[in-house]
């Protein structure tokens, strides 16, 4: 059954319609929730709420654009409020203290664990960013639409998040004394 | 030989060279090295899998769905229809301005707020009930008939309430017969309510113009339903910045951005064609 024809269902109340939408979109959903949010139990949280605000609005919802969309935007929302809403945790922004850093060369298992903790010690706002571009492939104008910042903005914080997440898996470069540094 | 920083490295993933970049690309080993594994770390974020669901994940949103009564085989469908059908802006600007007229009415009311209180009770039908701290509950037959004010943002249902003189609101287990309306506060309040009446026609008048001339069965040309298209999303992304989890709104504000869009992209095609 289509997603359009499962919200219908849905909108009545139906539990077998709702619970088939949430196999079908909730990993998607707790994915980019859980990657913004930096947090397992935060991300379990944000991504409950974002779900109870799309069944709740159902009703609101017209088809005119993807379910999947729409539902991909507010989870975005969601973590992007919860974040603003919570306070900071201080000491986020530490180097792995992992010397065998791997490069990512591979499609392995421990590089994927890698790439995910790095993220996890990247700024909020680098994090966010690269999140959004690199792994979820929002175009910067959409995520400058989302954060409320214009593009250009966004570009820059990619480009950031993109040196710093380098910095964080690799070795030091040989040509470290000879570049500028992306720590910003 | 300076070397590209790390910045333009990462600039260089996905956007084109600048001539002298291209050209310290091609004649170092060291550069297009950092280059190509910064390729494969961008290609690997985009190859990540999705993380396994918490357990009980499912189990935990049901209770949370069930406890607001939003999942139940036996609800009966809602029916859209009446002068908004097959008029999705129209729907659009209706339903934002029910949104946004809570907002409308705190801050119309904001200079008439007095104790700190509580509500509850405030979906369509129901009674609202007010908790003033220390006193006894009030309550009014519908939720627009309380002047309230918001307390601070977010969705809390805290709200700062006028003193209890409103004509409107009732004593709840209270026998002296309802509360006693003190002149100069019952002045304010009803200038208050005035403001607030004020507010709301504007609001849904600006919003439901819009609308209308946003409609592609408006007959307006396209650049004034453009201009028409750029205030209802202006208007949506204010409150999207205010509550920007909301699902009715990121629904009509994706909804307007797509309708600018496909008349962008109409007016692209015209310009083309004149040429």
């Amino acid at each position: 059954m289509e997603d359009n024809e499962l919200v219908k269902l849905a909108r009545t109340g139906d539990g077998g319609a709702i619970r088939t939408l949430y196999q079908r979109h909730a990993r998607r959903v707790f994915a980019v929730v859980r990657r913004m949010a930096g947090d397992d139990a935060l991300a379990e949280d944000w991504s409950q709420e974002a779900w109870v605000r799309v069944i709740r609005a159902l009703p609101t919802f017209r088809g005119e654009s993807q379910f999947s969309t729409w539902l991909h935007r507010i989870a975005v929302n969601s973590a992007l409020h919860g974040r603003r809403s919570r306070e900071r945790k201080a000491g986020r922004e530490t180097m792995m203290d992992d010397t065998h850093a791997a490069r990512p060369t591979g499609g392995d298992a421990l590089l994927k664990l890698k790439l995910e903790r790095a993220m996890e010690r990247l700024p909020d706002g680098m994090r966010r960013v690269l999140v959004l571009h690199d792994v979820e492939g929002y175009t910067h104008e959409e995520i400058g639409e989302m954060l409320g910042v214009n593009p250009g903005t966004c570009k820059s914080q990619l480009f950031k998040a993109r040196a710093k997440m380098r910095n964080l898996l690799s070795p030091a470069p040989e040509f470290a004394g000879e570049v500028q540094t992306c720590n910003t | 030989m300076q070397h590209l920083s790390c910045e333009e490295l990462a600039r260089l993933v996905d956007e084109p060279p600048l001539p002298h970049e291209a050209a310290h690309v091609r004649d170092c080993l060291v550069c297009r090295r950092e280059l190509d594994e910064m390729r494969e770390q961008t290609a690997a974020l985009g190859a990540l899998a999705d993380p396994e669901l918490p357990p009980g994940a499912w189990a935990s949103l049901e209770a949370a769905l069930q406890a607001e009564g939003l999942i139940s085989t036996a609800a009966p469908a809602r029916a859209w229809g009446g002068w908004t059908a097959g008029r999705p802006l129209l729907r659009l600007a209706a339903s934002l301005a029910l949104f946004v007229l809570g907002g409308a009415a705190g801050a119309a009311l904001w200079s008439a707020r007095g104790e700190r209180v509580a509500v509850t009770g405030t979906t369509q039908g129901d009674p609202v009930v007010v908790h003033p701290a220390g006193g006894m509950p009030l309550l009014a037959s519908n939720p627009a008939d309380v002047p309230l004010t918001p307390v601070g943002g977010g969705e809390r249902q805290e709200m700062t309430a006028p003193p209890r003189t409103g004509a409107r609101m009732a004593s709840m287990g209270s026998n002296d017969g309802g509360p006693r309306p003190v002149p100069a506060e019952r002045a304010s309040v009803l200038r208050a309510e005035r403001e607030l009446a004020e507010a709301e026609g504007a609001y849904v008048a600006a919003l439901q113009r819009y609308a209308a001339i946003a409609d592609p069965a408006s007959g307006a040309d396209p650049v004034t339903r453009m201009a028409a298209l750029e205030r209802m999303i202006a208007t949506t992304r204010e409150a999207l910045e205010r509550t920007p989890g909301d699902p009715v709104i990121n629904g009509y504000h994706l909804a307007a951005v797509r309708e600018r869009d496909a008349l962008s992209r109409q007016l692209a095609g015209a310009d083309k064609d004149w040429f």
